[in-house]
């Protein structure tokens, strides 16, 4: 696998003009995709995850939002400067999405299989009668059952299961290069949580895709992603490969979130564990790490000064002031409580 | 210390050129581990704003609704001391100054039996005004108190009297408040009465709605188990809830009592003189327009203003009291 | 999808029914007995007893007034020289329709026009008119409208007739004035369905498709902005027959609406009677036609979940 990036994203920041005031939405954000990989990017609700990736595709909606620094530079052009006409060359054929909950992302009064003619006939100089065929073919591949038949139905007389796949064969139809998926089992069941996410690693081996899947769940994202990317409050935590993430967590934020996945050792009695406090409203930021007052290993630089980000050779980076060299003691108290650290 | 000396390449911050820098100096104090009372400030600190103080503000935002107040509170006042800024009465006869144009002595001149027009208009205004108004806050009253009771009550009474509103609404309400008037007669407290008892049906549906919905919630079961009686039931609990919405409705509604009294009025089914009212005005009017246009525009001045003012009061409320717009 | 239907149809029935026996019960309870007004020529004094049989008890009365309308007779006119209700009907319903269906197609071609476009628009002048204009024609009493268009092109600017229907000019000034009140609704309530579409999650995919604007708007964005205006399809007939008999009054078009009003006026109360039913009855047949068309042509209420 080389090593050049699909896509780099660089000191991206998103705000949304509300009337109360400014929400710093995205702050200086880093992120790359490599080909064919997976990427998750796990956080709460409110992290920055959904709106940092739709500004890859230009989804953001620009009235009330703004974007107020950085590029996203994909097969070496940076998106956030394409106009309406290249970005929508690139929407659907070259990077793809698909969204939460399928019921309401598909159009109620439209075909299922018109809408995924629709993605062919915009991006390639297929007939009517090839996009037909094409259109069962991918269905088919997708594991829709009965093609020909479903092809004809409308969204309302599908299962839930079965409209993600709809969505996911209208963003594959032109085998693009990145599929974005946001939260794209949250609203289903958890039965049909694996099957989908079963789906998505054959297509990524199938057409090469690379795929950013974004998630709340840590639990979800072991079985399928090659790195991990941790927001937080609008800002990127901690990134690194999959295995380390879960085996040797390094910022205080992630070790909370792997603490709070259920696992099947725990004993009935066990209380769901939960992290204390909520997360910080964006508006009227105060200075220093966004995590402080949440955080058991805080020292007093947390809350007067923002991180430095601290890259290490196993392709890892924090944003955590216990890696500085100054902080010892901390760091210590750190690595003895949570022991999972080489 | 092997993590970090070992494996570490580089410290940085985002943007680049923010400037790395050494900036750390008095380890001490920065460093240390930061206590529990200090951190309590990340609690969300939006405050918590009472319902109707938000609806008020955004109520206050609303340009055009605030002209729509303006404008009724301005007609209200001239309704009151309009008609005693002249020295004349709306109902006497002046065979020497009829059809005198506006300005001059008759700021609005005269009609076709020498009336001065200016005063028509604002007696005019006081029947309108008050037949609208009381109509509005009937339908109002019988709305919410069918509505609640049919919600309440659910099973066969809900299903009668849904029905029944169901055929009321089948005819429009022109033709139900004409039959009405054919039956009992024109005058004030007829139309008042025709009004009122024939266009309480929407008011009564939306309270119904609410009612519905109220009856799933726990503090309506809870209260019903501590034997609360049906009339508490709909004054505490329900009334308060449906507010908004009846607000919205019965603004609208008068709209709808101008219009209809100026439409019976123009049939010959509305006021009888010499009392007046803007329905009439225009009804006469209109049939005075190809010589003397002015006594048409007037009055049809008056009402299109009225109306819009009071539609734009009703869309004002609306957005201010809309949950969907709260942030 | 049947039961459906059937519900509808038993409604409906069930609605006209009513409204025959409450017309019957208002023709009794009005003041004076209004078979026997000054109106009323002695000659069709007898006919009127015969046919309503106002000598025989009140519920052989009731019977013989339901059977009448069963059979599609509405009665005799009190004042008109008891012409029957029927041939009023049969000359004036014509005009009607035909003042009817242009003004709904003017309020429909021109208030989805606007209110698509004032949608697409958001804030920029071409809204801000749609909005002025919808106020406007809400506002505005539409007889005021009516008179007003009747002077100014009629009287003032002599280009247009003022009364009769007889060729087409004589159809622009009614037809616009009828038109306005339900266009202006029409463009509203499009307006806030575009906007609310906007919103949707679909949009987004679409957007995400790379489809360009101009396809969006028009697959995506109309086509389910327009589901919801059928809905108040229903009323705005309502409101264009209501509306017809103001209109027809002052352009003095021999339609049902004025031949209303004249009723009215004349205290002709079987005429009313007569008319108030035949409106009811045409208002309720459109009314399930709309609530028919609407059930076919939404996909979700068409195919039950299987």
């Amino acid at each position: 696998m080389d090593n050049e990036k699909l896509l780099d994203v660089k000191n991206l920041s998103i705000s949304f003009h509300t009337y109360v005031g400014e929400v710093a939405a995205v702050r200086n954000v880093d992120f790359y995709l490599k080909k064919s990989e997976v990427l998750a990017i796990v956080g709460e609700s409110g992290s920055g995850k959904s709106v940092s990736t739709q500004a890859i595709l230009g989804l953001t909606p620009i009235p009330p939002g703004e974007i107020k620094s950085g590029k996203i530079l994909f097969k070496n052009e940076d998106l956030l400067k394409f106009d309406e006409k290249k970005m929508s060359k690139i929407c659907g054929s070259q990077i793809s999405m698909i969204f939460q909950d399928p019921m309401t992302s598909l159009n109620p009064t439209m075909k299922v299989g018109n809408q995924i003619r629709e993605v062919l006939h915009q991006h390639t100089d297929i007939s009517r009668r090839e996009s037909r065929e094409r259109t069962i073919e991918l269905m088919t591949l997708v594991g829709i059952p009965e093609p020909e038949v479903r092809i004809n139905q409308y969204p309302h007389e599908l299962s839930g299961g079965m409209r993600q796949r709809i969505m996911i064969t209208m963003a594959m139809a032109n085998r693009p290069d990145i599929l974005i998926a946001d939260e794209p089992t949250t609203a289903l069941d958890v039965t049909i949580q694996s099957q989908i996410f079963r789906l998505l690693k054959e297509l990524r081996t199938e057409f090469e895709t690379a795929i950013i899947l974004i998630t709340h769940d840590f639990g979800v994202v072991a079985g399928i992603a090659d790195r991990i990317v941790i927001m937080y409050a609008g800002k990127v935590m901690e990134e690194g490969e999959t295995d380390q993430i879960y085996y040797k967590p390094r910022h205080p934020y992630t070790v909370a979130l792997l603490k709070a996945v259920p696992s099947l050792a725990d004993n009935e009695k066990q209380k769901l564990r939960t992290i204390n406090g909520t997360p910080p409203f964006l508006l009227n930021i105060p200075p220093g790490c966004p995590f402080v007052d949440r955080c058991d290993y805080a020292m007093r630089i947390c809350k007067e000064k923002e991180p430095q980000y601290f890259q290490f050779e196993d392709n890892r980076r924090v944003f955590c002031w216990l890696y500085h060299d100054q902080a010892d003691e901390q760091f210590q108290r750190f690595k003895d409580r949570e022991g999972r650290l080489q | 210390m092997t993590l970090r000396t070992e494996l570490l390449i580089r410290a940085y911050v985002i943007p680049e050129n923010k400037g790395v820098g050494n900036i750390i100096k008095h380890k001490q104090q920065l460093f240390t581990p930061l206590d529990h009372s200090e951190k309590i400030g990340s609690i969300l600190e939006t405050e918590t704003i009472a319902f109707w103080s938000d609806v008020w503000r955004r109520f206050r935002n609303n340009k055009p609704a605030l002209i729509g107040i303006i404008i009724i509170i301005f007609f209200v006042i001239f309704a009151v001391i309009g008609p005693l800024m002249v020295p004349y009465q709306y109902d006497k006869v002046d065979l020497f100054s009829t059809y005198k144009n506006p300005g001059g002595e008759h700021w609005f001149g005269t009609d076709a039996l020498g009336r001065d027009i200016w005063c028509r208009i604002w007696i005019g205004a006081r029947v309108s005004l008050f037949i609208a108004i009381v109509s509005a806050l009937s339908q109002m009253v019988i709305g919410i108190i069918v509505g609640s009771i049919s919600g309440l009550s659910g099973g066969k009474v809900d299903m009668i009297i849904m029905r029944f509103v169901d055929i009321l609404i089948a005819i429009p309400f022109l033709i139900w408040v004409s039959l009405f008037m054919l039956v009992m007669g024109p005058g004030i407290l007829s139309i008042i009465l025709a009004f009122s008892l024939t266009q309480w049906k929407g008011m009564a549906r939306l309270v119904r709605g609410e009612t519905l919905r109220l009856k799933e919630t726990e503090f309506a079961i809870a209260a019903k188990s501590m034997g609360a009686s049906t009339w508490r039931l709909i004054r505490k609990h329900i009334f308060p809830n449906v507010l908004p919405v009846v607000i919205v409705s019965t603004t609208f509604q008068v709209t709808n009592a101008i219009f209809g009294e100026a439409f019976l009025s123009y049939i010959g089914l509305g006021i009888q003189p010499p009392m007046t009212s803007w329905g009439k005005l225009v009804a006469s009017g209109i049939a005075e327009m190809r010589s003397f246009p002015y006594m048409l525009f007037i009055p049809a001045m008056f009402i299109s203003l009225t109306m819009l003012s009071l539609q734009l009061i009703g869309d004002g409320l609306r957005d201010a009291t809309d949950p969907k717009l709260r942030q | 999808m049947a039961k459906y239907i059937l519900n509808r149809v038993l409604v409906a029935i069930l609605t006209m029914f009513v409204l025959a026996t409450a017309t019957f019960f208002l023709l009794r309870i009005i003041p004076g007995d209004p078979f026997a007004g000054p109106k009323v020529i002695p000659e069709i004094k007898e006919r009127l007893r015969i046919h309503y049989g106002l000598d025989k008890p009140l519920a052989e009365q009731y019977f013989i007034y339901m059977g009448n309308i069963l059979r599609g007779d509405f009665g005799y006119s009190l004042a008109k020289r008891g012409h029957r209700v029927n041939k009023v009907i049969k000359d004036a319903f014509p005009q009607s329709l035909d003042l009817g269906i242009r003004a709904m197609i003017m309020s429909i071609i021109f208030g989805l026009f606007f209110g698509i476009i004032a949608a697409l628009n958001r804030g920029k002048p071409w809204d801000y008119l749609t909005v002025v204009l919808v106020l406007i024609g809400i506002s505005v009493p539409s007889f005021v409208v009516a008179a007003l268009l009747q002077y100014f092109f009629g009287v003032y600017l002599k280009i247009l007739p003022v009364a009769r229907y007889d060729t087409f000019l004589h159809t622009l000034m009614p037809s616009f004035a009828l038109s306005l009140g339900t266009m202006a609704v029409l463009a509203r309530y499009m307006r806030a369905s575009m906007l609310e579409v906007n919103t949707a999650d679909y949009i987004k995919t679409a957007r995400a498709k790379g489809l360009r604007n101009t396809q969006i708007v028009i697959h995506h964005q109309v086509r389910n902005a327009l589901f919801p205006i059928l809905t108040i399809l229903g009323p705005a007939i309502a409101m264009v027959l209501t509306g017809s008999f103001i209109i027809e009054s002052i352009f003095a078009i021999p339609g049902l609406g004025r031949h209303y009003v004249l009723a009215i006026q004349n205290l002709d109360y079987t005429l009313v009677m007569g008319l108030t039913l035949f409106f009811g009855f045409f208002l309720i047949v459109m009314n399930l036609l709309v609530d028919f068309t609407y059930g076919i042509i939404d996909p979700r209420v068409r195919y039950t979940r299987k």
